[in-house]
């Protein structure tokens, strides 16, 4: 099989995956006890204005026509419109995500930077005081919770030595991007949109916003990593075709690289694509240590206020997103392992 | 001379995985002929050795003996019954009758199990549930694959044996039982050269105390030399030659036999170098080629054999070889039976 | 001048047990173009002595002393760029497993260019990939076959290929671990046979390490018998199989099997190797030799010249020996 047939083959495994992601979400909503039009109203009814409340969110229809609806408005892009305010759910949360993304990338960036450094370097040191400072850091910072190191850092760094700010995304306005090439663009990513405006000081502003959480964030993810990445590492190190390498005089520096990371890290990717999905649970606590503005905080408010068709909308978005990487994780390791492709 | 294992005609065909396209548009799952029609029997009390390459498909007709798989189509018949229609008591009495010896006695023995316990397991399975009794058979068991004293050995695990004990441990679990047929497929591959010799005598021993019939598969053509009664030589699924040991190494018939022969190192530097070297590799047993398998790589082909796959023919006193070189003797050979 | 001196070679391992001697005293000499066939049983010493060859011992590895010297120059002292440009080039190895000796993510082709550029960067990408398909057809492979992922090619392919990727730099000595242990009968007659046409048209200088003394008798000149770290016997291949000395060199020949021959009965050596973490006293063979006496048991033997060319560690050859 091609490449490429191994592409459309693995992107169209998606589609059904999401589709059952969203019976799923819809089934716990609709068919577990409880009228989510009921929630909406606290402790006193008036059963007319019920009525309306389920009519106007289609409620009162057989289950199956809710499913159609349902299901042709995900196709749609439309996910129905929250209780809370009366807005519709699914442009709320687009304009949540950039937030939330851009913390889960510049937190993967942390993780991966850490983890893959200290776990190559401990590998490569294995048994040494070395390896087992790092495996020691790798077990502590893994039982310290998110929003515990969170505040640890704000505490530090943000209170006490005033170097960086406690919270939220920006000091001032948000960036509202510029035009390149004549297109306007503006991503929601602050860090983007303030570099495309062409505003340095807000870009280093955006920056020192979004160090702590990410390091926060990322740390704790760094620990799997550095697990993950020494135990491959150690193993591929130690394959023969590692040693008939150095064998055949190849300079060391090929050897770590096209040898022994290249194969060492293909799990790693794998882990990469599993953690994302963990980062973004992870965003929902970082997000409210930090006075983010994301998906997370967004997530945490449709809780309180019981809104079911906001938090329906967030898990399947959520669920839809984390299928994507998947996808684009696994496209990758085939692209880089040739043996996948059979 | 009854026999006690026959198959006839077995096949055993695997799908290969297709791709979820594939799957979805319907097409046909390739399948690996890994078998494709074997006929032989295994007479009571002797020592079949097959022989083959990777990819020859011994190891899986190994399997469809002991009914570790059931044939794609055709028959395994075990003292008479066809081992595929066991059910219930029936099936259960052949899992005691037929046993495996396997190839690697360190992924064969659970590191926490301590060797004693490893051997006694299939007796506990089998409904000896006084463990004290259990412990006697055992104990009998290993005096008898060599462990002496056997009580100091019983309460040792796996790693604090040397490797060639560790297969006694895996013969010895084998054997408890009181098997009447053992399949041991490479029973010494792993071992040194030093000690194969070893295993394989004692392997040998045992069968001639217990009653056994043995089945050894190998890639080792020295194993069939000094320990077959017969031997059957299989390539692609099939099996191209079957005779008795004295006949297959005095005169061995087809081509493939030949090369595979000749192809083993002579520890002796002054032997002539002069030899049928087969060029290529194994085909795939996905698209095995048309006609006689072996007609790609055989040095004798001619054009029927690209057409036409030769039967398992009598040619001559219990020699059955595959190969339209012999077939007018072979017709010869059967005209003159049938008088 | 010989090609290669060994001279009272020492490795050790670091294990769990304690220190592993798994080199104990290795001497010898090699000439140009010629072919020693080193045969042991695993655990001989015989691999680690190859890695030692190259310098490429495993971290927990240590040469403890000795020398060894190629052309006059001692490996063992040499390091980092330098002793890379050694590997591959003077000294090529090619490894028993064929099915793991190759990355798995690279192009059959991007090892051979990666091999050649390391040790020449003037070469281009192009010119190293048609050196490569010119090797590949001497082999009896395809020049597509640079195109192919290893996991692509059958395990003999692989070991041509590994062969190929020896040879590539001209090396002044190729050593071949196991180089047909893992391989089936007839593709280990192909591969023997081709290494017999690359000693004589490339004129190889070879150490080919194996358990089988079948093996050696096809391709070696001379032979060396390693038990338990230490070669105990050293002579023309045609001696050793005529007129072994050595008690385990006699017994060994009695066990292999020979296919042509018309005995049907097969020894073994009783007893199991020596257990090399704990020092021996004697002679490491003496607790199952059959001609063991008083003395082999305390002072171990040295390797010295007992008839012409032919070299023995054994008391049994000693001045008034009885």
């Amino acid at each position: 099989m091609s490449l490429k047939s191994y592409i459309i083959t693995r992107a169209l495994l998606t589609i059904p995956m999401i589709l059952l992601l969203a019976t799923i979400v819809f089934l716990i909503v609709r068919v577990l006890p409880g009228d989510p039009a009921l929630l909406h109203f606290g402790k006193t009814v008036n059963p007319a204005a019920l009525a309306e409340v389920r009519h106007a969110l289609g409620l009162d229809l057989p289950v199956y026509t809710q499913y159609f609806n349902y299901l042709t408005g995900l196709f749609q892009g439309n996910l129905g419109i929250a209780f809370s305010n009366e807005q519709p759910v699914a442009p709320q949360i687009l304009s949540a995500f950039p937030a939330t993304l851009e913390l889960t990338i510049c937190s993967m960036a942390v993780a991966v930077l850490v983890g893959v450094v200290l776990g190559v370097r401990s590998s490569r040191k294995y048994g040494s005081k070395e390896d087992t400072v790092i495996r020691t850091f790798g077990v502590v910072i893994y039982s310290i919770p998110v929003f515990f190191s969170g505040l640890i850092l704000i505490a530090v760094f943000a209170i006490g030595l005033h170097w960086l700010p406690a919270g939220g995304r920006i000091s001032t306005v948000p960036p509202l991007g510029g035009s390149i090439l004549g297109f306007h663009i503006q991503t929601g990513l602050y860090t983007v949109d303030s570099l495309v405006a062409g505003n340095l000081p807000q870009f280093v502003d955006v920056l020192r916003h979004l160090i702590l959480p990410s390091v926060a964030l990322g740390l704790y993810i760094s620990a799997v990593f550095i697990r993950i990445t020494r135990s491959n590492m150690l193993e591929t190190l130690g394959q023969e075709y590692v040693t008939a390498a150095r064998a055949r005089g190849l300079k060391e520096r090929t050897v770590l690289y096209n040898y022994g990371l290249r194969n060492g890290l293909l799990p790693v990717l794998t882990i990469m694509g599993l953690e994302f999905a963990g980062l973004l649970a992870g965003a929902i606590l970082t997000e409210t240590t930090f006075a983010w503005n994301g998906l997370g905080t967004y997530i945490v408010t449709a809780i309180t206020d019981r809104d079911y068709i906001a938090i329906q909308g967030a898990v399947v978005f959520f669920g839809i997103l984390v299928a994507v990487v998947s996808l684009v994780v696994d496209i990758l390791y085939a692209y880089l392992d040739p043996r996948i492709r059979y | 001379m009854t026999s006690i294992l026959a198959m006839q005609e077995v096949k055993k065909h695997f799908p290969v995985k297709r791709s979820f396209i594939e799957g979805l548009v319907g097409t046909k799952a390739k399948q690996v002929r890994a078998v494709d029609g074997v006929s032989l029997d295994i007479i009571e009390g002797e020592t079949f050795v097959l022989v083959g390459e990777s990819g020859s498909g011994k190891t899986t007709l190994g399997k469809l003996a002991l009914r570790v798989y059931l044939p794609t189509s055709g028959k395994v018949i075990f003292e008479g019954k066809d081992i595929s229609a066991l059910r219930g008591k029936g099936l259960k009495d052949f899992r005691k009758s037929a046993q495996m010896v396997y190839q690697d006695p360190v992924a064969a023995l659970n590191p926490r199990t301590r060797i004693g316990e490893a051997i006694g397991e299939p007796l506990r399975f089998h409904g000896v549930r006084d463990s004290s009794a259990r412990r006697e058979r055992v104990l009998k068991m290993m005096r008898k694959v060599g462990f002496d004293p056997a009580e100091d050995f019983f309460t040792r695990y796996p790693h604090e044996i040397s490797g060639g004990q560790r297969q006694r441990v895996v013969i010895a679990r084998a054997l408890i039982l009181e098997p009447r047929f053992v399949v041991a497929d490479e029973p010494v591959a792993m071992l040194d050269v030093s000690i194969r010799a070893q295993i394989l005598k004692l392997l040998l021993d045992l069968k001639g105390e217990m009653n056994l019939t043995l089945l050894i598969i190998t890639h080792d053509i020295a194993i069939a030399k000094y320990f077959a009664d017969r031997v059957a030589i299989m390539y692609l699924g099939q099996v191209v030659e079957s005779a008795s040991k004295d006949e297959v190494f005095e005169n061995p018939m087809h081509p493939y036999t030949k090369a595979l022969f000749s192809s083993v190192p002579v520890p002796d530097p002054e032997a002539s170098r002069r030899r049928l070297i087969i060029k290529g590799e194994i085909p795939s047993a996905i698209t095995p080629p048309p006609g006689c398998r072996f007609n790609p790589r055989c040095p004798y082909v001619f054009d029927r054999c690209r057409v036409e796959d030769p039967m398992l023919r009598r040619s001559g006193d219990g020699h059955l070889v595959a190969c339209h070189l012999y077939d007018r003797a072979g017709q010869r050979a059967e005209g003159e039976h049938s008088h | 001048m010989a090609l290669l001196v060994v001279k009272d070679l020492h490795v050790s391992y670091a294990s769990p047990k304690g220190e592993l001697r798994a080199v104990h005293g290795v001497s010898f000499d090699m000439q140009e173009q010629e072919t020693l066939g080193i045969v042991g049983e695993s655990g001989c010493g015989k691999s680690t002595l190859g890695l030692a060859l190259l310098n490429l011992l495993p971290p927990q590895g240590k040469v403890t002393q000795g020398k060894i010297l190629l052309d006059g120059e001692d490996i063992l002292s040499m390091q980092g760029e330098k002793l890379r440009q050694v590997r591959g080039k003077m000294v090529a190895m090619i490894f028993q497993d064929p099915m793991t000796s190759l990355n798995p993510v690279k192009k059959i082709g991007d090892h051979f260019a990666e091999a050649i550029r390391a040790h020449d960067p003037e070469v281009t990408k192009e010119e190293a990939l048609e050196k490569a398909g010119t090797i590949l057809n001497q082999l009896g492979i395809s020049s597509d076959r640079l195109n192919d992922y290893p996991h692509q090619l059958s395990g003999g392919m692989k070991q041509r290929i590994m062969i190929g990727l020896g040879v590539a730099l001209d090396p002044r000595l190729l050593i071949a671990d196991e180089p047909t242990t893992s391989l089936d009968v007839v593709i280990e007659a192909q591969i023997l046979d081709l290494l017999r046409q690359l000693k004589d048209s490339l004129k190889l200088s070879m150490i080919l390490i194996t358990h089988s003394l079948g093996v050696v008798a096809e391709v070696a000149d001379r032979i060396a018998i390693m038990y338990g770290g230490e070669i105990f016997e050293l002579a023309d291949v045609r001696t050793i199989f005529k007129n072994p000395l050595f008690p385990y060199t006699q017994l060994l020949l009695k066990l292999v099997p020979n296919v042509a021959s018309k005995s049907t009965s097969l020894e073994w050596i009783p007893g199991s190797p020596p257990d090399l973490s704990s020092p021996i006293p004697g002679c490491k063979f003496a607790a199952r030799c059959p001609y063991v006496f008083d003395r082999c048991k305390v002072d171990p033997p040295t390797l010295r010249e007992v008839r012409p060319a032919h070299l023995v560690a054994c008391h049994l050859y000693d001045e008034g020996a009885k």
